[in-house]
């Protein structure tokens, strides 16, 4: 296994370990709680210091796809956390909110899996010697996952939400 | 009594002198009765940009090695040769400084963008080769190490 990391590295190593821990936890729990509010507000510290750490990294010496990635998953989750701290735009914020986090968490895990084929020797052994076809069907099957998150996520959310409404219609004695 | 004492101070440090000279003389004479000399043929070679060769152990792998050497271009083939090289395995590596930079430029999406080759044609298909791909056996005598560049 190759953890020939610079300082920096090891720091966005951490960072990317802690959130993927409460990327999953928030992920599977109750949302909406006080708890979800303070590990969200952990979660989106974790991703931005391992995403400002990504873009001080340079063992290549350009600015390369890594860079790009991070950019877009700071503004996501900057766009994540303001839609549920204003509640913004007013309809549609927590499909908003919900989907800038689960295309964070794709980003994190996404990221992942170039790193395992990267660092650990047998896995790069693996790729240098039958092609990219191991990791381009990893990240399929991660895509795959994370697209049925967010459609099912947000579907969910759009059928709870026309079951309130209709629960809330008022009932008059003449419209029964 | 002191005269003892004197006498047994000289003999001790003519004793350690002597054992010191010995010492050097058998880590020298035996490091250049072992030393090789390693040829590396660099095919591949464009007209544009100095060719950079380095040969590496395993603990210096991937990194800046001592063992390595710039040389001016010779379109087609240019050949580096290495003196006073301790036996051992060695991965070598290879680019071509197209740009002059003095270092391997990498494109978008971080693959390098000059030509570059390993020993052994170790594959480098995501991230580098491992250095069991690239390794190279460097015995007593000289070796002559291919080296093919792509990009």
């Amino acid at each position: 296994m190759n953890l020939n990391l610079v300082p920096l590295g090891w720091i966005h190593s951490l960072a990317c370990l802690l959130a993927l821990a409460l990327g999953a936890f928030l992920l599977a729990t109750r949302k909406g709680t006080q708890r979800h509010r303070r590990l969200g507000q952990a979660y989106l510290i974790s991703q931005g210091v391992l995403n400002l750490t990504a873009l001080g990294i340079y063992q290549l010496h350009v600015f390369f796809f890594p860079h790009w990635l991070a950019m877009i998953t700071l503004g996501l989750i900057a766009v994540g956390w303001l839609a549920a701290r204003f509640h913004q735009p007013p309809v549609v914020w927590k499909h908003v909110h919900l989907s800038c986090m689960i295309l964070s968490y794709y980003m994190l895990i996404g990221g992942g899996v170039n790193e395992v084929y990267l660092r650990i020797d047998a896995l790069r052994a693996l790729v240098n010697h039958d092609g990219l076809r191991i990791i381009s069907q990893t990240h399929s099957v991660v895509m795959l996952i994370f697209l049925i998150l967010l459609v099912g996520w947000n579907l969910s959310e759009i059928i709870r939400a026309i079951v309130r409404r209709t629960r809330r219609r008022p009932t008059t004695p003449a419209a029964a | 009594m002191i005269r003892c004492f004197l006498a047994a101070i000289r003999d001790a440090l003519l004793a350690s002198v002597i054992i010191t000279a010995v010492a050097f003389a058998g880590v020298a004479f035996g490091g250049v009765a072992h030393a090789a000399t390693v040829e590396v043929r660099v095919s591949g070679v464009g007209p544009t940009g100095a060719v950079f060769v380095q040969l590496c152990t395993e603990a210096q792998f991937m990194r800046a090695c001592p063992l390595r050497q710039k040389v001016a271009a010779t379109p087609g083939l240019t050949v580096v040769h290495f003196a006073d090289v301790a036996p051992g395995r060695y991965a070598v590596s290879a680019f071509q400084d197209v740009d002059g930079n003095g270092r391997i430029t990498f494109g978008g999406l971080g693959a390098p963008v000059e030509p570059w080759g390993y020993s052994r044609a170790a594959k480098a298909v995501f991230g580098p080769p491992l250095f069991a791909d690239a390794a190279v056996d460097v015995g007593p005598t000289s070796t002559v190490i291919p080296i093919a560049l792509k990009k």
